[in-house]
Formats: C-alpha cells, structure tokens, sequence
C-alpha cells in the first residue's frame, strides 16, 4: 500500500522515578485517569490517525502490557494486514539481545519493518499523556520534503534545562539538537516523536550500529548523525496538551488536569476518543452518606464517603467516615472508615486501615506503599 | 481518510434473472470462491478507505450471511467500519447506481462522517480500481463528478463527488419528490 506508515512504540522504559509505581510494571502501563494506562494515548492516537499497523517494543517488567493489549482489540487493530506485534529482545544466532537504547530497539526489529514495508515509520514512546494527529504531521513532512520531522512543543524558558532543545530557523529547518541545555537558544523541546522516510532510517540505524562508541540513542546519536549529513531535518511545532508523567508529582498532576476544564486536556471529544479495554464491572454506587465532588469515579466504585477532587479507579470502596481530597486512587484500593488522605496517589489493590492519616504531611505528593502502611500499623510514621 | 465509500448492491441486473431470484446480483458466487461483491469491498479497502455504507434490496439473506461484520476485509472497526444499510424501496431497479432515494433514506449515515469526499460503486462491475488515484485525479480536474471509465470507453459505473454535492443533490431530489405529490 502506497505512503504506508508503521509506528513503533517504544515501550520498554521502567520509569524509576515513579518509584514503587514501576516495581513489576513498565511505564507505560501505569493506570491514568480512572480508566486508562499511560499507553492508551499513544494507540489511540494512532487509531484516530487511522495508522493501523503498529510495533510495540516491550523489554522492561512486559507481562501486563502484553496481556493489556492482547490482540489490540480495543484500538482496532486486530487485523488481516498489519495491527499489533508486540516486539520483544529476541535470541538469534549471535547470541540473546537486550535492547540497548532506543535505536539499538528500533534496529533490532529490522526485519519486522522490512517485512511491512512501510515509505514512513513513525517513532512513539509510551511516557506521554497527549492528543495528537499523527497524519497532519506526516502532511508536513512530505510538504517539507524532509528525510525525518521532529515533532516538538514550546515549554517555559525556565524549564528547558529538562528538554532536548531543537534549534531551527524560519522555515523549521532543524540546525541543532541540544540535550537538557543550561543556556537554551530555543524553547522548542523534543516531544519524543519521529517521522522518518524509512530507507533513509535504516541507512542511518545501520551506521549507528557500526560504532562502538554510540549509545544507540535516537536523541544522543542519530540525530546529530544525520544532522552532521546535512540530511533534511525539520520541527513540527505541535500545540495543544502534552505531559511527561515520568515523576510521581507530574502524574499527580496530569490526573488532576482531567478536573480542571482550562487545562487542555480534554476526554469528552468525540472526534478524538481515547479508547481502553474495558474490565466490564457494574455501576458505581454512591450511598447514603457519599459525597462527590468534583471528582471521576469510575465503574464498580462502593461510596459511603467523601471525595472531593480526586480520580478514583475502578473497583474502589471508601467507607463511611473516609475523606479523600485531591487523591488518585487506583483500582481495586480500599479505604477504611474515618481514614482521611490528602495528596495521595493509592496504587492498586492497596487496603487503607481504619482512620489512617498520613503524618506531618505537607503540601508534598505522597506515593503510598504496603511498606508506609506497615510503618504507621507499627507507629513509625512515613 | 479523504474518502468514504457507498457500494451500491440493490441494482438488479436483466438477464441474470434465474441467478437472482433468492439473492442480490451482489451475492452472486464468482469464479469459485468469489461473490460478486467481494470486487466491491476489496476495492475500497486496498484504497485505505475505512468508511463504508452497503447499500442492498431484498433478497439479501445470502448477502448479508457473506458479508457478516465485514471481518474478511477488516471492516469490523469501533470506528468507521462497515455499515448495512437497506432501504424501503424492496425490489431495487433496473436503471441506476447510486440512486438518491435510496441514498436518502440513509442522511444520517453521510452526516456523521468525517470524510469530505464520496466513492459510489456498484456490485455488478468486476474490476480492479484505486479510488484513492481516482480521487487525485478528480481533484486535479475540478469537475464536480469523475466517472471510472475503461480502456475500451466502458464506462463502469463508479463516480466520485464531493459529499456536499451529494447531499445537495439528494435534497433537491427530495424536493422535487415532495412537490410532485
């Protein structure tokens, strides 16, 4: 099929700052907004863009993304042509090979693309809560005639120390890339999201892994490659939502941006859903002494009592007497009578004891853990 | 994504009488594994086409047993997909593909789509065509309607339009119905 387009989502990261949250999961796996997981967002914009052939490279804690997209029904892509491949380190006649850095991931499944054939392949990452278009993109990259489009995103000057910095001139033309710069040019941060013309992709992915002293990073190493060749580089300015969600504060927050209707985030968009499989549970039940405000609460939810601005999973029971106030409580968490939590995030499956408080919390995000609640059951405190 | 497809399965074929008295000249079985319809469908989707609406005329239990959620083609989508969408008009007709009566019937259907443009194909035609090169040439022309014609001048009945034009033209034809009743 002619401008065919193949995306791969690179989705081995583990995540270490989001702590306890990536112990026996990957990143991309972590549960968001009551019904989702962080991965949902890259396949659905893939489905909303109509690509429909998809590589998900897993290598880090796999099982539950594996068994989470399945055969990819949610997001259409069960499919005769094309659809979901999960991509995992292979055995070969070498030897076994871990995937060493995001484009050692990439050049390892050469064959799977090869095999697809595609003119574009399109480079995801599963850390990012967005909505966005991946086809307009690929307008602009044939429009520019370039050999690989950069998505980026303007952020706050004071933050671009934390970014992948691209410098361009008028036309978008990308002259430089700069990691994490202490004295930025530019504040358009790299979003993690490539186009490349595919012949020119394995060209340079078999360069790169000809050199020993390459970390095999698209970022660190084929960028400024390709730059070095003056191949055609371009940044798609993308406006709109985006969040890392790599720390526990930002996947606070990005929850707490679904409550807020001036943050950009927005799920009631027909015309771009976000799709999610669905665990099939009954109606949530809010009691006679419940209270919601403000508030998601999802399927399966007990509620006998108070939530105010809080995402609340699947499965949840708050008995009588809780309170709950800016809290992401994850499925299936109980949480006893009288117990009252601020800030929190709640994983899954965790039971909150009778009255328990978190002490001498201050305005900070607290990642509750089997081990905090042990500690308080024992009088030690956080 | 440009393009949405109507399949137009209703048109009776003369001559083919004896084959179509319990199913639609869409279902008729073709070269040993075929039913004529599968040159239809696979036309739209091998033209990365994701929307499309059958439209049939009784009998059309053997078409529909065929065609089922439109898995063989991958068409059985949450979004877009394949549509089956009968009209009142039973018999179907003799004369025309893609008629506006029965197009009418189904507003709803060119309403909630997205796409801008409009492929309406018939089941009676057994070819090879790209709708997508199609519609590049439609609107490299500027002309309003682009008819697939043959090597040989055979016209073959598949027209590309805008779906505004297409609506338009089924409302004046609602119109001009309602003023002559």
């Amino acid at each position: 099929m002619k401008n065919k387009v193949v995306a791969m989502l690179l989705a081995g990261g583990q995540g270490s700052r989001l702590k306890s949250l990536t112990y026996n999961i990957a990143k991309p796996a972590i549960p968001f907004g009551g019904k989702y997981r962080i991965i949902d967002f890259p396949l659905s914009n893939c489905m909303n863009s109509e690509i429909h052939t998809v590589g998900v490279l897993t290598q880090y804690q796999p099982h539950v993304l594996h068994n989470y997209i399945g055969q990819g029904i949610p997001w259409d892509l069960d499919r005769r042509s094309g659809g979901v491949t999960m991509l995992t380190p292979y055995t070969e006649m070498g030897g076994l090979k871990w995937y060493d850095g995001t484009a050692n991931a990439i050049y390892q499944n050469m064959h799977y693309l090869a095999e697809q054939d595609p003119e574009y392949v399109l480079i995801l990452s599963g850390d990012h809560i967005y909505k966005m278009n991946y086809q307009t993109m690929l307008e602009f990259h044939k429009e520019q005639k370039a050999d690989v489009t950069i998505s980026v995103i303007e952020v706050p000057w004071k933050e671009t120390h934390r970014f992948g910095i691209m410098n361009t001139d008028d036309q978008m033309n990308v002259k430089e890339f700069v990691e994490k710069p202490e004295n930025a040019e530019s504040n358009l941060a790299s979003m993690g999201v490539y186009i490349f013309n595919w012949q020119k992709l394995k060209k340079y992915l078999q360069l790169d892994n000809e050199n020993e002293n390459s970390s095999h990073d698209f970022g660190k190493n084929i960028i400024p490659l390709m730059l070095e060749n003056n191949e055609k580089m371009v940044a798609y300015p993308y406006k709109g939502y985006w969040k890392d969600v790599g720390t526990v504060d930002s996947l606070w927050e990005a929850n707490m941006d679904l409550l807020d209707e001036t943050s950009g985030l927005n799920l009631h968009d027909p015309g771009w859903r976000i799709f999610s499989s669905n665990p099939q549970l009954p109606p949530q039940f809010i009691g006679e002494h419940g209270v919601v405000q403000d508030s998601l609460v999802n399927e399966g939810c007990v509620i006998e009592g108070a939530i105010e601005k809080s995402v609340i999973f699947q499965d949840v029971q708050v008995d009588e007497g809780a309170s709950l106030k800016e809290c992401v409580v994850m499925s299936g968490v109980k949480i006893g009578k009288g117990a009252q939590l601020q800030r929190v995030i709640i994983p899954p499956g965790l039971s909150i004891p009778e009255n328990y408080q978190i002490p001498d919390q201050k305005e900070e995000i607290v990642l509750l853990t089997e081990e905090v609640l042990e500690n308080w059951g024992r009088g030690e405190g956080l | 994504m440009r393009l949405m497809a109507v399949i137009d399965a209703s048109v009776r074929m003369s001559g083919l009488e004896d084959l179509t008295m319990y199913r639609s000249t869409a279902s008729i079985p073709f070269s040993g594994r075929y039913r004529l319809i599968d040159f239809a469908l696979s036309n739209v989707v091998n033209s990365n086409i994701n929307l499309v609406g059958v439209f049939p005329a009784y009998p059309f239990v053997s078409l529909l047993d065929h065609i089922g959620v439109g898995k063989s083609w991958d068409l059985n989508r949450r979004k877009d997909g394949l549509f089956f969408l009968p009209g009142s008009q039973k018999a179907g007709n003799y004369v025309s593909v893609g008629a506006f009566s029965m197009l009418g019937e189904h507003r709803q259907f060119f309403a909630k789509s997205k796409q801008e443009h409009v492929v309406i194909t018939n089941c009676f035609t057994v070819a090879q065509l790209d709708f997508d090169d199609m519609l590049d040439a439609h609107l490299a022309s500027g002309m309003d309607i682009t008819e697939a014609i043959c090597d040989d001048g055979t016209h073959l009945k598949s027209y590309i339009l805008s779906k505004k034009l297409l609506v338009e033209l089924m409302e004046s034809y609602e119109e001009k119905e309602n003023h002559q009743h």
